[in-house]
């Protein structure tokens, strides 16, 4: 039986993933036994699920296993919504990067290794950055260097320096350089003083320099080089103070002072507040996706009614504030994500099917799309019919607000216009959305007329 | 899963850390000398 093996998981031959009666599970393979077995001897898993650094998980009746050749079944802790490190804002691949390593050392201590240091192998779950991957641990060979150092300056390092460095929008070229971006490359994308920069000059431009001079001669098995423990461990202490050492200062953008300098006034921010709560009318859903969230603040109210609420927004700036916070403040039900709605992430990889789009990752219970639609529609070209469209196929209940052509947030949208845009108005909003939704509640917000819409999906939407 | 290395990473990585290691050593050396001249200025 491999007909539930998960689409994303082929690539390592020491297990994989795999669904049987909508449980997800992860099949250990018998040439990954020993690693396995060391992995939990050596106190390593138990010290690593103590610290909440790793996914737990129980060891199931072999009886459940997907091929023949399996040496332990386990069921790991389920993650409600997979990310990808394209779609995090600085401070999670930053937390992510100090994780990965701080596992490394612990897992040094213990006589093992990382031996892979993939981006993707971590998640966020319950507002904090978790290991997903128990087959990634292998032993500990004295003098041997780290054979993921590559993998992790390509997947951390480098977006980080870049982001950091250079431009917020770099961390979008994870999604084109899924195995990490080239050193080479964020090497001379990165300003001149960042050569003045201990970390930054040794572990990525000498870095690159080494790999582009070694690519084609590599190295004869009688002159591997060899490294001590002790070096070991600072290489990965240097790490960490580079890693730590990068800052994110991103310029002020439209959105940054959004919440202070939008046209509400205190009781409609009120109102809507307490709309919000009425149409949510206290229920339990699983997952909440807040569509163009800004720094989280409705968010957090929607958070009382689920286990977890995606805080999504196209402005990495106020992404990441709105996970500083959160991380701030101990929030375990909010995942901020950077997702542009008007290009969200697609399916990618392998077969299209390695990296599932938002849609694929979908339907939630609930979306809201507070104050959104005007952008999409006028800022961005998205006819009305067409946003309905898409909204249901993300979510099967929808709490939405119109805001009118008249309002001051509309107009600074259309001020340089003159007329040229689709059709945008209450009744064409009813009418589109009314195609797929049922109209259950719709009340007032502000006197401007902008007014908040509960929709539930139709069953033959 | 397995990762290529790659032997130019593998090569820098050794020069870095005794680079590193050799830092952390002459670090060691300023601490000391400068708590023997702070101890002797407090005399």
């Amino acid at each position: 039986m491999t007909s539930g093996i998960h689409p994303a998981s082929f690539r390592d031959t020491a297990g994989f993933v795999f669904q049987h009666n909508g449980l997800l599970l992860r099949q250990v393979n018998a040439s990954f036994r020993e690693s396995y077995d060391q992995f939990l001897g050596s106190g390593l898993y138990e010290a690593l699920v103590g610290e909440k650094w790793i996914v737990a998980h129980d060891e199931v009746d072999l009886s459940l296993a997907a091929t023949a050749d399996a040496y332990r079944v386990l069921k790991p802790v389920r993650v409600p919504f997979v990310s990808y490190p394209y779609e995090w804002c600085f401070h999670q691949l930053q937390d992510a990067a100090l994780l990965t390593l701080q596992i490394q050392q612990r897992a040094l201590r213990h006589g093992m290794v990382l031996r892979d240091a993939s981006a993707y192998n971590i998640q966020f779950l319950e507002g904090r950055p978790t290991f997903i991957d128990t087959l990634s641990f292998r032993r500990y060979r004295d003098g041997e260097p780290w054979s993921a150092y590559r993998q992790f300056c390509e997947h951390f390092l480098a977006p980080l320096a870049l982001v950091a460095r250079r431009d917020a929008r770099l961390a979008r070229l994870h999604r084109d350089f899924p195995d990490g971006v080239p050193l080479d490359l964020a090497s001379r994308l990165l300003d001149m003083r960042s050569w003045f920069r201990a970390g930054l000059l040794m572990h990525l431009h000498l870095h690159a320099r080494a790999q582009t001079k070694h690519e084609k001669a590599g190295v004869p098995n009688e002159r591997q080089p060899t490294l001590s423990r002790a070096r070991l461990e600072g290489l990965i202490e240097h790490l960490i103070g580079t890693i730590r050492a990068l800052t994110f200062r991103p310029p002020a953008t439209v959105w940054t002072g959004y919440e202070l300098d939008n046209t509400y006034s205190r009781e409609s921010l009120a109102r809507k507040e307490e709309l919000l709560d009425r149409f949510l009318n206290g229920r339990a859903y699983a997952g909440i996706w807040d569509l163009g969230a800004n720094t989280g603040r409705f968010s957090r109210l929607a958070a009382r009614n689920a286990q977890y609420v995606l805080s999504i927004d196209g402005d990495a700036a106020v992404v990441n504030q709105n996970y500083v916070v959160g991380r701030r403040d101990g929030e375990r039900r909010i995942l901020p994500l950077v997702i542009d709605l008007l290009n969200p992430s697609p399916s990618d990889g392998w077969g299209h099917v390695e990296r599932l789009s938002l849609r694929d990752r979908g339907p939630a219970d609930m979306l809201l799309a507070l104050a959104l639609v005007h952008h999409l529609c006028l800022g961005g070209n998205v006819p009305l019919a067409r946003i309905a469209e898409f909204f249901q196929q993300l979510g099967r209940r929808l709490i939405i607000e119109f805001v009118p052509y008249t309002d001051p947030q509309a107009q600074r949208l259309v001020q340089n216009r003159r007329g040229e845009s689709h059709d945008y108005s209450a009744e064409a909003f009813e009418a589109s959305f009314s195609r797929h939704f049922a109209i259950t509640a719709r009340a007032s917000v502000s006197e401007s007329g902008r007014t908040l819409y509960l929709l539930e999906q139709l069953r033959n939407g | 899963m397995y990762v290529d290395p790659g032997a130019g990473s593998l090569i820098i990585q050794v020069f870095i850390a005794s680079a590193v290691a050799m830092a952390a050593s002459l670090r060691r050396v300023r601490l000391f000398f400068a708590g023997v001249v702070q101890r002797w200025r407090e005399r």
